[in-house]
């Protein structure tokens, strides 16, 4: 029993020595520098339409999905350090189709919540060259103005030209300048489609060892994420499902080929089966014949995006709101759910 | 203090213990902190990444007592916690709500810790214990 004795003598030291050594190397690193550094300014960017800037026909445009996301992302930031240095910059523009983005002329380029001039995709990526290594996270949204108004609501079909616009779009978001390396990697080359230049910006200079390319998405530090859209003529016309479907199978396999995620909107309106029960209550498509999303809607589409991202603390994706079953019964909102 | 009485594999056991308690307190303050002590090419993130999960595993194979090895696991992000709110904590501009999420992130985190590490000494049971039964 002495050498037990000795031995628990011998540990407590150890664990004194360890605790000590600790206490002296927090005390060394933990600096006030090093703590303010920790909490470096850093910026939400909504990129995109009408949806990304929170249009609703009642003028409301302050409880967009971006508006709440924001408020999720600052809630989530716990201390009062943190909380001061997130910032949303919506540089989305009503209207805004994936040519307009990327050569100007927004219809709805004189009410932003950002002021700039030119093309939203110039003024988006000269914030990111401005700000490397302080964006996260990046929502994208862009086809609907480009593709949706090719149904028409009243017949119920699909105007010949839909393939066409989609191609369109296709086109926009993956075209990449490959005539040089230089041209490829040019966040300001305007050869380049929309998700080339967006990754571009967002990469880290010089990257990481062995990834390279327009799938590299270990060299953004953002976390850019890229949404589909929900079917708003779901109720009134049953037969627009494939319709919509077919831009966001396009959209799925162009965000793929720059490995972003897709922040399925689609399904968190109830899919298939549920979309139309829920149209009513998740945009003003039955009261105003409006395509855009009531706040209930932008809170669905928040929380969807939420779950893709994942950020500890703003709500996980299994927290989803569910979709509301035909008929209806009260609202249910995502907090409901924390 | 008998430390000489204490076997060569074991002092052996203890200093690589100690080096894996020190290296974690570092990945912890790398992480929270977000700063690189040390140049590792383009890899350090995922390095620290891996190491804030190894470590503590590494910390319970080496304990010989689960006690220990949950002490020794939690002990570097208790010691950063407790500076950093002693230092830098800022408790009259957060509720006690805010202080609640607070509490919840660091108690989370001080279970993982101590769940590798519980873990790792369960590893170091099974595999070294001559009584186990596997």
């Amino acid at each position: 029993m002495p050498r037990t004795g000795r031995r628990i003598g011998a540990y407590t030291i150890f664990g004194a020595a360890v605790t000590v050594a600790l206490v002296i190397l927090n005390i060394a690193i933990i600096t006030p520098a090093a703590v303010s550094g920790a909490f470096t300014q850093h910026y939400y960017v909504a990129v995109g339409d009408s949806l990304s800037f929170g249009f609703q026909p009642n003028l409301n445009f302050t409880q967009g999905f971006a508006d709440v996301v924001f408020a999720d992302l600052r809630q989530a930031e716990v201390t009062s350090n943190e909380r001061n240095k997130t910032v949303l910059e919506n540089y989305a523009c009503a209207g805004e189709t994936s040519t307009t983005m990327l050569n100007g002329g927004c219809p709805g380029r004189d009410f932003l919540k950002i002021p700039y001039s030119g093309p939203q995709l110039d003024a988006v990526v000269s914030f990111m060259l401005a700000h490397k290594g302080k964006i996260s996270p990046v929502t994208f949204e862009i086809g609907a103005n480009d593709v949706l108004p090719n149904w028409n609501a009243a017949a119920c079909t699909a105007a010949a030209s839909t393939d066409d616009d989609i191609a369109r779009v296709d086109a926009n978001l993956t075209r990449v300048d490959t005539s040089s390396p230089e041209a490829t990697r040019d966040p300001n080359n305007k050869a380049n489609g929309i998700l080339q230049r967006l990754s571009n910006a967002l990469a880290i200079s010089p990257g990481l060892p062995g990834a390279t390319g327009p799938a590299n998405t270990q060299a953004r530090p953002g976390d850019l994420v890229m949404l589909n859209y929900y079917n708003p003529f779901a109720k009134a016309c049953p037969n627009s499902a494939a319709f919509v479907k077919k831009l966001n199978e396009h959209l799925a396999a162009d965000a793929a080929k720059f490995s972003v995620p897709i922040v399925d909107i689609y399904t968190a309106f109830g899919g298939d089966t549920g979309m139309a029960g829920n149209i009513c209550a998740y945009t003003w498509f039955c009261a105003r014949q409006d395509i855009h999303p009531t706040s209930a809607g932008y809170q669905v589409i928040a929380a969807a995006v939420e779950g893709v991202l994942g950020y500890p603390g703003v709500n996980p994706g299994p927290k989803m709101a569910p979709p509301l079953t035909q008929g209806g019964g009260p609202i249910v909102y995502r907090r409901d759910f924390e | 203090m008998q430390i000489k009485d204490i076997s060569r594999n074991d002092i052996i056991r203890l200093v690589a213990l100690g080096a894996a308690v020190l290296l974690e307190g570092l990945a912890v303050l790398s992480i929270v902190l977000k700063q690189q002590f040390f140049s590792l090419g383009g890899i350090y993130a995922n390095v620290v990444s891996v190491a804030v999960f190894v470590l503590p595993l590494v910390v319970g194979v080496l304990s010989r007592r689960l006690t220990g090895a949950i002490f020794l696991a939690t002990l570097p992000f208790l010691i950063t916690s407790a500076i950093y709110l002693g230092f830098f904590g800022d408790p009259f501009n957060i509720d006690l709500f805010q202080l609640g999420v607070l509490a919840g992130r660091v108690a989370a985190i001080g279970i993982l810790l101590a769940l590798l590490a519980t873990l790792g000494w369960i590893a170091r049971k099974a595999t070294f214990d001559r009584n186990a039964v596997a």
